[in-house]
């Protein structure tokens, strides 16, 4: 009888017990081989000519992607080089643009890691074409995924200027490595 | 006294059998379950997965299926924790009592303390039952190359 008492208790326990079991899950992920620099706009201003000196500004809008899933070894960097201001035969001076500053941002839908900078970018001449300048960089383990950069110029306009549309050429490139 | 004593014993041997509720759960889906491999390209990505298990119930008190897990980790790295995003149910046999959930808001981010991912209320869910859980696994732009693995603890338990 007391054996029988012992049994039916086990059955009423196992019956409210829980039972449990892992699921091991694996999930890989490669990288891709996209590191690339691309521009969203083309920036423009305009400026009334009144007889003093004047600055003007844009932004240059671009986009950065690295999709290559580096831990370690990766980063990047952009360097920059313009052509000076021409127009109506008559050319703006060689250091009238300055870089001002440098955004960066995750692009909607990436969650991505910003850039860790250590190239100076604020109140920076922007050199003339052949000269390149390091105006951003992404240390290694940062700078993944989809990220908005913006490149905000200030452009010197002095009084002496002739009235005419002018243009500059920005090129913006992109190197592995910080 | 002889007379007493075959009644005694039909007495014990009746009382647990009337009390005893049969429950079972076990996984059905095999270990380990392998994603299809993602390749980065600069935004969001993610994934969903299911998970399959089984449960066997007689009593009148309801079930539940709880989960835990860790986030996925490849080395250092670490992805999003797993979100059960949705259950559902199939007859296996003999249903007398479908399961009615009860309480249960998708998505649920699992951590590592269990938590009910799938239940039947009270007076339900009596029969053999086939419970298909769906995962959402995500992988941030940020994410690096590696294969990432979680473990999935499911347990089941009677009561909602």
């Amino acid at each position: 009888m007391g054996r029988f008492a012992l049994a039916a208790l086990a059955a009423l326990l196992c019956a409210a017990g829980a039972r449990a079991a892992g699921v091991v899950v694996d999930a890989p992920v490669v990288g891709g081989s996209t590191l690339a620099v691309t521009a969203l706009n083309a920036p423009s201003f305009a400026v009334t000519l009144n007889g003093s000196d004047q600055v003007a500004a844009y932004q240059a809008q671009l986009q950065v992607v690295d999709a290559r899933g580096l831990a370690t070894g990766g980063g990047w960097n952009l360097t920059v080089s313009s052509t000076r201001f021409t127009g109506g035969g008559s050319t703006l001076p060689a250091d009238a643009s300055t870089l001002t500053s440098v955004t960066a941002s995750c692009h909607v839908g990436s969650t991505c890691a910003l850039p860790a900078n250590t190239a100076s970018n604020s109140n920076v001449a922007l050199p003339v074409t052949p000269t390149t300048a390091k105006v951003l960089n992404a240390g290694s383990g940062s700078g993944l995924g989809r990220v908005d950069v913006d490149l905000n110029v200030a452009v010197s306009v002095p009084a002496s200027t002739r009235a005419a549309s002018y243009s500059s050429t920005v090129t913006v490139a992109i190197s592995a490595g910080p | 006294m002889r007379r007493l004593l075959p009644v005694l014993l039909v007495a014990l041997v009746l009382t647990p059998a009337a009390l005893a509720a049969n429950f079972t759960f076990s996984v059905v889906t095999s270990s380990p379950v392998t994603l299809p491999t993602v390749t980065l390209d600069g935004d969001d990505q993610s994934q969903t997965f299911t998970v399959t298990g089984e449960i066997a119930n007689s009593g009148h008190a309801g079930w539940k299926i709880q989960a835990s897990a860790g986030a996925p980790a490849s080395g250092s790295a670490a992805l999003p924790a797993l979100q059960a995003t949705a259950g559902s149910w199939r007859c296996v046999s003999g249903c007398p009592s479908n399961p009615l959930p009860s309480g249960l808001t998708y998505p649920m981010t699992l951590s590592s303390t269990p938590q009910t991912i799938y239940n039947a209320d009270d007076g339900t869910g009596r029969g053999t039952f086939d419970i298909t859980s769906t995962f959402l696994i995500s992988y941030p732009a940020s994410a690096t190359a590696g294969t990432y693995t979680s473990t999935i603890v499911l347990s089941g338990s009677t009561g909602p």
